[in-house]
C-alpha cells in the first residue's frame, strides 16, 4: 500500500517504537501502583518518555507532561479545565477536536468567536484574531497546522497578541508535534499544548501528549485513582496526576518515547524540510494537470506535509475511492473540519495528501501517475 | 530497610528524584514506604545512604523537586529529620 494519510495517523513507525511497545508489554505492569520490579519497570518507562516529550516541547520540567490517550483527550482537558461564562476565541482552521469541546460549554454560558483568516494569509490571520477578542475573552485555541491545507499559521505572533491581550493560548499541534519546533519555553500565552502520539511523533495510536504550564490551575473532569495522595477523597492537585487517573497505556506510552527519541534524533526541521519537498513536489506536478485544483501556499515555508486538492467534476470521495483501488491511500470528504472548508470555501470536501519521513519518492510518483489517469 | 527515606508526591516524582540523585552520583532505589510514613495513603519514596543526604537535598532543592518528608530509618524504627 503506497500510504498518504499521515495526517490522519503515520501507519510506518521506526522499528524501535515495536520492539520497546512488546517489550513493555511483557514486562510492565501498572506504572505508579507497586514497589515490585514490574511495577519500577512500567514508571521508568513512563518516566523516560515523560523527560523526552518535556525535551521536544520545551516543559520547564518533566511533571508539566501529561500522558493523555490522543490529542482530542488532551484539548479537551486544556478546553474544560480553562472554560468559564464567557467568550473564546477559536480559529477558522479548527478541528471538530477543539470546536465540538467548545461548542459543548454553551452549557456553562460560554460564548466563542471565529478568526477567519485567508489561506496561507499570516497578516490577515493575525487582525482576525486580534479582531475576535474582546473584553470578555478569557482563552483562546489555535491550531498549529491546518489539518486539512497543511497551513502553518502563525503561532508565535498569536501566541504574542494572545500575550499582549492578556488572554491564555491552548495550541492544537496535531499535525505539527515532530515535525515543527513548538516550545512552551518559546511561548508567553501559552498555556497547554495538545499534540497526538500516534501521528508526527511516531507511537502507536491510543497515545496523546498535553503539555501543561500551570496545569494546577485547570479544573478536572475525570477523577480516579493516581497511585498518590490515595488517603485523599480529593483528585491531586499537582501535576501529573491531576490530569492522569487510572492505569495508564504503558506500553503505548513506552512506544511513543522511541518515536519521540527517533523525532529528537533525526530532528524536526530535518523532517519538515523533507516533507516539504515532497509536498512542493506533488502541488508543482498537480497545477499541471487539467482539472485539478490546488491548495498549495506560494511560499512554501507556510506549508506542513498536508496538501489538499480536487478534481473538477468529482467528489473527493470518486477520487479517493479510485485511487484505493490502486491500493493508494488518500482521505477525502471534511476531515472531521468543516470549520476550516467553511473558512476557505471548500464546503464539498477535497482529497487530502499528507506525507511523512518514511513516505519515499517512489510512493509519490506512483500517487501522480494514478492522478493523472483519473483526471 | 535502613538509611534515609526521600518520601515524593508520586511515581513520577520520586523517578524524578532517581534521576537527579544519579545524575550525583547518588544511589537510590525507589521503594513504596510504609502507610504510616505517608499520612494513610499510597505512596513512593527514594532510599539513599545517610551518608550522602546533605548533597542528596541540595541538588532536590537545586531542581525543585524536595522531599515530601526526609525519614531516618534504623534498628531503633522511623524517625522524621527537619531539613
Amino acid at each position: 500500500m503506497i500510504y498518504l494519510d499521515n495526517a490522519a495517523t503515520t501507519l510506518q513507525k521506526p522499528e524501535s517504537v515495536k520492539k520497546t511497545m512488546m517489550q513493555a508489554f511483557d514486562t510492565c505492569t501498572n506504572a505508579g501502583r507497586g514497589g515490585y520490579k514490574g511495577a519500577i519497570a512500567a514508571s521508568e518507562y513512563v518516566y523516560t518518555a515523560r523527560a523526552r516529550a518535556a525535551e521536544l516541547f520545551g516543559a520547564k520540567s518533566v511533571e508539566q507532561v501529561v500522558f493523555t490517550q490522543n490529542a482530542t483527550h488532551a484539548l479537551n482537558i486544556a478546553i474544560k479545565g480553562i472554560a468559564k461564562r464567557g467568550n473564546c476565541v477559536i480559529s477558522g482552521y479548527e478541528h471538530n477536536s477543539v470546536v465540538r469541546p467548545v461548542a459543548a460549554l454553551k452549557n456553562i454560558g460560554l460564548t466563542w468567536s471565529v478568526a477567519s483568516g485567508r489561506l496561507f494569509d499570516c497578516e490577515s490571520m493575525l487582525k482576525a484574531f486580534s479582531a475576535s477578542i474582546k473584553r470578555n475573552t478569557h482563552f483562546a485555541v489555535c491550531t498549529h497546522v491546518s489539518n486539512v491545507f497543511g497551513y502553518i499559521l502563525p503561532i508565535k505572533e498569536i501566541d504574542d497578541l494572545c500575550y499582549k491581550k492578556g488572554v491564555p493560548l491552548i495550541i492544537d499541534a496535531s499535525q505539527s508535534a515532530g515535525s515543527i519546533s513548538i516550545k512552551l519555553t518559546e511561548l508567553r500565552a501559552t498555556i497547554c499544548i495538545c499534540a497526538p502520539g500516534h501521528k508526527g511523533l511516531y507511537g502507536p495510536q491510543g497515545t496523546g501528549i498535553l503539555v501543561c504550564r500551570e496545569g494546577e490551575k485547570l479544573k478536572t473532569f475525570v477523577e480516579g485513582g493516581t497511585g498518590s495522595v490515595s488517603a485523599e477523597i480529593w483528585q491531586p492537585e499537582f501535576m501529573p496526576d491531576r490530569f492522569e487517573s487510572g492505569t495508564q497505556n504503558v506500553p503505548g506510552i513506552a512506544g511513543l518515547s522511541e518515536g519521540i527519541a527517533y523525532v529528537s534524533e533525526r530532528g524536526v526541521n530535518s523532517i519538515i524540510e523533507y516533507e516539504r519537498e515532497l509536498i512542493e513536489y506533488i502541488a508543482s506536478e498537480l497545477v499541471r494537470m487539467p482539472g485539478v485544483i490546488v491548495y498549495a501556499a506560494k511560499d512554501s515555508s507556510l506549508q506542513g506535509g498536508v496538501l489538499s486538492f480536487e478534481i473538477e467534476g468529482m467528489s473527493s470521495e470518486t477520487v479517493a475511492e479510485q485511487l484505493a483501488e490502486s491500493d493508494i491511500a488518500v482521505r477525502s470528504g471534511v476531515h472531521c473540519s468543516p470549520l476550516a472548508h467553511k473558512t476557505v470555501g471548500t464546503a464539498r470536501g477535497t482529497v487530502r495528501v499528507s506525507v511523512s519521513s518514511f513516505t519515499t519518492e517512489n510512493d509519490i510518483e506512483t500517487f501522480l501517475d494514478r492522478v493523472r489517469h483519473i483526471s | 530497610m535502613k538509611g534515609i527515606l526521600l518520601t515524593s508526591r508520586s511515581a513520577t516524582y520520586a523517578q524524578h528524584m532517581k534521576k537527579i540523585l544519579e545524575q550525583n552520583r547518588i544511589e537510590a532505589k525507589i521503594v513504596r514506604p510504609d502507610i504510616e510514613l505517608t499520612k494513610g495513603s499510597c505512596a513512593y519514596a527514594v532510599n539513599i545512604s545517610q551518608t550522602f543526604l546533605p548533597e542528596a537535598i541540595d541538588a532536590l532543592r537545586l531542581n525543585r523537586v524536595p522531599p515530601v518528608r526526609v525519614i531516618l530509618i534504623d534498628n531503633r524504627g522511623y524517625k522524621e529529620i527537619n531539613i
